[in-house]
């Protein structure tokens, strides 16, 4: 009988405070542009991801930045029940405060398109041993990509003053095999950052 | 960097794809080209920043391009060495090549690495070039490959002729029964 994927380990009291919610700038990556052969996990731990490698193509790849305002960037994750197995809903909700012919192109642009996701959250665990660091960066989307499944604008609405609402998730039928993968490379969070940065598009700055 | 050195940097993709002719780089050329030309830039034209970026790279010298590149996403640490470790903005050539040299099969996570130049020759030592062989005009690759295969099977069948006549030897019986059957 194969043995696999059971309890090993302890969860022990954090005796620290959670931090909830994430950052407003939230990077998105097209599926395509994702070189899965060079990326790395950790060989104990296939949720956290040590190396993402974008590919070497024409146009370029890169990690483009979208940037909220105040908090308004949301995130969930939820196990979904099926009949056999069980599957992640990753789930990013984000606003856009303008409503220029460049945000519409965008918008429409990621309608139809796949990316994956990489948000930064607010709790940063402190960790001298495994490295300080390992709770801020996730990535949504690692095995299919989201996509854009709502956009809604509401140019009487009180809190979005006419701004765009847009919600990515999964495909309806083909959900994540695994929750939000972490991203820490090099271990510490100095070198995710600068590994991150490698990443950004020119006009990130 | 200065804005001159960014808009250097993204001309190439500004020039070849489209979709990266974003209103932010728009922005960056026309600030650029007010600050090597010191005029306004005519934004009237369909190619008005493409012919801007032009008069930019033209007056303004090319960055100097490194010669080894590494993937975007990609941090180098060699173990025990922090000052070892890199990504692409901070790599140099020559930790490129020290990776390169005492960690080669990181050579996966280049996306550049230079081709080395010839090696120099002493005056006193003459190379001599092997004999060119010229190929045929009519040479045709793809029936050269097809007569091969042709020829292999042939040679199979051939084979499995040899080998089913000796299996299938006619036996004695049928003759005895062919035998029996012109006697009824």
């Amino acid at each position: 009988m194969m043995i696999c994927n059971q309890i090993a380990d302890c969860i022990l009291k954090n005796c620290e405070n959670l931090v909830q919610g994430i950052k407003d700038m939230a990077y998105f990556i097209n599926y395509e542009c994702i070189d899965k052969d060079l990326s790395t996990f950790d060989p104990d731990n296939p949720l956290l991801c040590t190396q993402l490698v974008l590919k070497t193509v024409s146009p370029p790849c890169y990690a483009y930045c979208v940037s909220g305002y105040n908090f308004s960037n949301e995130h969930t994750v939820a196990m979904v029940k099926k009949t056999y197995q069980k599957v992640w809903e990753h789930n990013f909700i984000f606003r856009i405060f303008d409503n220029m012919p460049e945000d519409k192109l965008w918008i429409r642009n990621a309608v139809d398109s796949r990316f994956i996701v990489i948000i930064e959250n607010n709790y940063s665990k402190v960790d001298a041993v495994l490295g300080n660091g390992r709770t801020v960066f996730e990535i949504l989307g690692w095995d299919f990509g989201l996509e854009i499944n709502a956009a809604e604008r509401n140019p009487n609405d009180e809190e979005l003053l006419g701004g765009w609402m847009l919600t990515a998730g999964c495909s309806d039928k083909m959900k994540e095999s695994l929750p939000p993968l972490s991203y820490f490379v090099g271990g510490d969070i100095t070198a995710t950052r600068a590994a991150l940065a490698s990443m950004l598009a020119p006009c990130c700055d | 960097m200065t804005v001159v050195q960014e808009v250097c940097l993204f001309a190439r993709d500004y020039i070849g794809v489209k979709a990266f002719r974003t209103s932010f780089r728009k922005k960056k050329i026309i600030e650029a080209y007010r600050i090597v030309t010191g005029k306004s830039i005519r934004i009237s034209c369909s190619t008005c920043y493409v012919e801007a970026l032009f008069a930019i790279i033209n007056k303004t010298k090319m960055a100097t391009i490194k010669g080894y590149e590494l993937k975007k996403g990609v941090l180098l640490q060699a173990f025990g060495d922090a000052s070892k470790t890199c990504t692409n903005d901070t790599l140099t050539d020559e930790l490129a090549e020290w990776y390169l040299k005492n960690f080669p099969e990181k050579a996966i996570y280049f996306s550049r690495i230079p081709v080395r130049p010839a090696p120099v020759v002493p005056k006193n030592v003459t190379i001599v070039e092997p004999k060119k062989v010229e190929p045929k005009s009519d040479f045709q690759p793809m029936t050269v490959m097809e007569n091969a295969l042709n020829n292999i099977s042939k040679a199979h069948i051939e084979a499995e002729k040899k080998s089913d006549a000796k299996i299938v030897t006619p036996p004695k019986r049928t003759t005895a029964k062919r035998k029996s059957k012109t006697k009824k």
